[in-house]
């Protein structure tokens, strides 16, 4: 694989101020009430649509699909119309990642679903909650054709333990 | 046992053709049947001539330009018949076994020239291959050599599954001459990609040419289109689709 290809990732970093540190905690209880949200959400027959209306600008959910090796966990990411590298942002902790990513030119639909209305989408954007948890630290990306793929060390929190004799 | 209810219905526009080619195209893995059925419908400019109905498909009608249809339906152009399903279809062994005996029997009765039944076949490692590989197996010695005519592998060994794989079987059984194409794809992502490779090898076994030039041109409109038929179809079918994966006990 081509060094070259990968994308840097930008990571939270440890913050000093004390506004920083009450925005990183509404960031990280804003996060859990959506993790849970959507858990809800996927239980069931329950299927939430993949596209949400915001204000500034709607979005697309993109397709993703997550597998995990022994050491790794590695996700691919569907961002068709999505141009450029430099036009994805990625937030990794431990057991998430946030994606954004902007589509080169806004899609339209002139009847859009049962609302029969036109709608404008901008951007993709997900959430991925992993089951897994993986090290922010050691975590690679390449974009190629519209898909994205992050390749993530996963951390190891098993212990071998032998087994006695007697 | 629940009484077989499932029924195809023609329309007043079904022409009656002798030995004509029935192309299968219902979604399975990268959506790849079903990308490949709908590019064959709009380039050849099909009519829409018939539709599959039961009770026991979900309460799901679509709406095509003001105009009401089941999502199970079939297609018509001269000699060429194209099966599609627009949802994904249920995976309870019976409904399906019921399914595929009901389309087996009526594809019989109109004593075909081939089946294509079109299905992709899950790889991880997609991301990094130009042109997937599509290899194809057929339900008879001649229609193996007529694959390796238009050089494309026979598959040897391996697990197939859901609906296409029961056609498949129902078509051997009743010496059907059925052919499956199965494509390398993304196991869970659209690949329109692999579709026009499917059109390629069509082109090659059937002595036409459809185009497949568009589904490349189109392909990420395909992409973003065809995302919630790919998420309903991935989650329906994520048990059987990890079979595929899997190695049979009397491999080699």
């Amino acid at each position: 694989m081509d060094k070259g290809d990968y994308m840097s990732i930008e990571r939270k970093r440890d913050k000093k101020n004390i506004f920083d540190v009450i925005d990183e905690m509404f960031d990280s209880l804003q996060r859990a009430i959506s993790k849970e949200f959507e858990s809800f959400m996927d239980f069931g027959h329950i299927n939430r649509p993949l596209w949400s209306v915001d204000e500034e600008c709607c979005s697309l959910e993109p397709l993703v699909d997550i597998k995990a090796t022994k050491d790794e966990v590695i996700i691919v990411v569907d961002l068709p119309k999505v141009k450029n590298k430099n036009d994805i942002d990625l937030n990794v902790s431990k057991n998430t990642i946030e994606l954004k990513a902007e589509l080169e030119n806004k899609i339209c639909y002139e009847k859009w679903g049962g609302f029969q209305k036109t709608i404008e989408f901008c951007q993709f954007r997900k959430t991925i909650n992993l089951p897994w948890k993986i090290d922010p630290d050691k975590i690679q990306a390449k974009f190629k054709n519209g898909i994205l793929e992050i390749r993530a060390k996963r951390i190891n929190e098993f212990k071998s333990i032998k087994i006695s004799d007697e | 046992m629940v009484e077989n209810d499932i029924k195809i219905v023609l329309k007043d526009n079904y022409k009656e053709v002798k030995s004509p080619t029935v192309i299968v195209g219902l979604p399975s893995t990268g959506l790849v049947g079903l990308i490949s059925a709908l590019h064959i419908i709009e380039t050849m400019e099909m009519e829409y001539c018939g539709y599959v109905e039961s009770k026991r498909f979900p309460p799901i009608i679509l709406i095509h330009n003001s105009e009401l249809a089941l999502p199970l339906r079939i297609y018509q152009k001269d000699k060429m018949l194209v099966i599609i399903s627009e949802i994904s279809l249920p995976t309870e062994p019976e409904i399906i076994n019921d399914i595929t005996s009901v389309l087996a029997d009526w594809v019989k009765s109109l004593d075909p020239e081939y089946i294509l039944i079109l299905r992709g076949n899950p790889i991880p490692n997609r991301m990094n291959i130009e042109v997937p590989n599509c290899y194809g197996l057929g339900t008879s010695e001649k229609l193996n050599n007529l694959l390796d005519k238009v050089e494309c592998g026979i598959m040897e060994h391996g697990i197939i599954t859901g609906i296409d794989a029961l056609l498949m079987w129902e078509c051997s059984k009743q010496n059907l001459p059925a052919i499956t194409l199965a494509t390398d794809a993304f196991p869970n992502l659209p690949d329109p990609g692999a579709a026009a490779v499917v059109i390629d090898k069509i082109n090659k076994i059937l002595g036409i040419y459809i185009d497949p030039a568009k589904l490349i041109e189109n392909a990420e409109d395909l992409r973003i289109k065809m995302r919630d038929m790919m998420k309903n179809t991935a989650a329906q079918q994520a048990h059987l689709q990890s079979k595929e994966f899997q190695i049979p006990p009397m491999y080699g």
